[in-house]
């Protein structure tokens, strides 16, 4: 076996088999080749500097402003999307009232526009999101919402 | 606001930011926000642009929570793919941008080693008390020259501490390819640091 079979096996060992005892054979070339033992220590020393270094926090701030960002367009949302849902919506409250023969004595309007009617609305709309796949290879060309 | 959510699942906060609510989908922003700032900055290797990927995919995940599907992926390696999709697209604009600066005049490219924003990479706050500095830049210097499947990879695995299977659905491929790809990272840091 080659040096390279041994340090895909070490470089494994490293992430996940840290407990588990290194093979014989593993052992035995280890003892043997000091190119080897030094991949060891070395893939050990990257992995603690990775540690230190790598922790990298976000800049102070940047959480709000993703957070307000998305609430802009949350609000956004609401102002716009039922504009163009109102149809089928509609259609739905009317087909719901005829079936049920419950007109009489209630005005039209304050069952078509119901005061809680957007969230009612928003729900309808995503029916067109993208799947996982879609997401992954588009190429940000959708709109920014800014 | 945000109140208590931080203790709640994934899927709890997945389930009830759909629902619509805000303070969920907030604590979903405070728990990964890390995790996806250093994705965007390994890739991309420029804190600015770093931020701008942290805002766009926040707000990708935003809009498509609804064609998000559990039984498929799991937040986590769903959001990170989107970072890192994201990423790609900043830096493959970038190195566009730096190759057009690089024709236009030959002088230009010693400047543009020196003000290069995205590579060599600078990790900002890092605590470089346990190493000395001089090495610390030179694996730095090694990890921005890797391809960067095998630095995000890397990165994933060894700062982060991932499965190689969640890594493997975040970079579309399969377990075995993500071990390769951390040895192969891990060999040409290792050459570059210690010849
Ligand atoms: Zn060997």
């Amino acid at each position: 076996m080659n040096c390279e079979h041994y340090r895909k096996q070490l470089s494994r060992q490293v992430d996940i088999d840290l407990d588990r005892a290194l093979t014989e054979e593993l052992e035995k070339h280890l003892a043997a080749c000091p190119e080897c033992r030094s991949f060891r220590d070395g893939v050990k020393a990257l992995n603690r500097e990775f540690h230190t270094v790598g922790r990298t926090q976000p800049p102070v701030g940047l959480a709000e402003r993703v957070k307000e960002r998305v609430d802009r367009q949350r609000r956004r949302d609401r102002v716009l999307l039922p504009a163009w849902t109102r149809v089928p919506l509609v259609a739905m409250i009317t087909l719901a009232a005829v079936g049920l023969g419950n007109l009489a004595g209630r005005s039209i309007s304050s069952m078509l526009i119901p005061d809680r009617s957007e969230d009612a609305v928003e729900y309808t709309l995503v029916t067109q999101a993208p799947s996982f796949a879609d997401l992954l290879t588009d190429n940000g060309s959708e709109e920014n919402g800014q | 606001m945000m109140r208590d959510q931080g203790y709640l699942s994934d899927e709890i906060l997945v389930k009830e930011a759909r629902d619509g609510s805000e303070a969920h989908f907030n604590a979903l922003v405070d728990r990964y926000i890390g995790l996806v700032y250093r994705v965007a900055f390994s890739v991309t290797g420029s804190a600015h642009e770093a931020e701008d990927v942290v805002q766009e995919t926040f707000l990708r995940v935003f809009r498509n929570l609804d064609g998000f599907d559990p039984s498929k992926a799991a937040f986590k390696t769903w959001l990170l793919a989107i970072a890192r999709n994201q990423s790609i697209n900043v830096l493959a604009h970038l190195k566009r941008k730096a190759a057009r600066f690089l024709t236009r005049t030959q002088a230009a490219e010693d400047r543009d080693n020196a003000e290069e924003e995205n590579f060599p990479h600078e990790m900002p706050d890092a605590e470089t008390t346990l190493l000395s500095k001089e090495r610390t830049q030179l694996v730095q210097q090694a990890l921005a020259k890797l391809p960067e499947k095998q630095r995000t990879a890397l990165m994933l695995k060894a700062v982060e501490g991932l499965s190689y299977a969640e890594i493997a659905e975040i970079l579309h491929t399969s377990a075995s390819a993500v071990e390769s790809l951390i040895y192969r990272a891990r060999s040409k840091i290792l050459e570059e640091v210690e010849q």
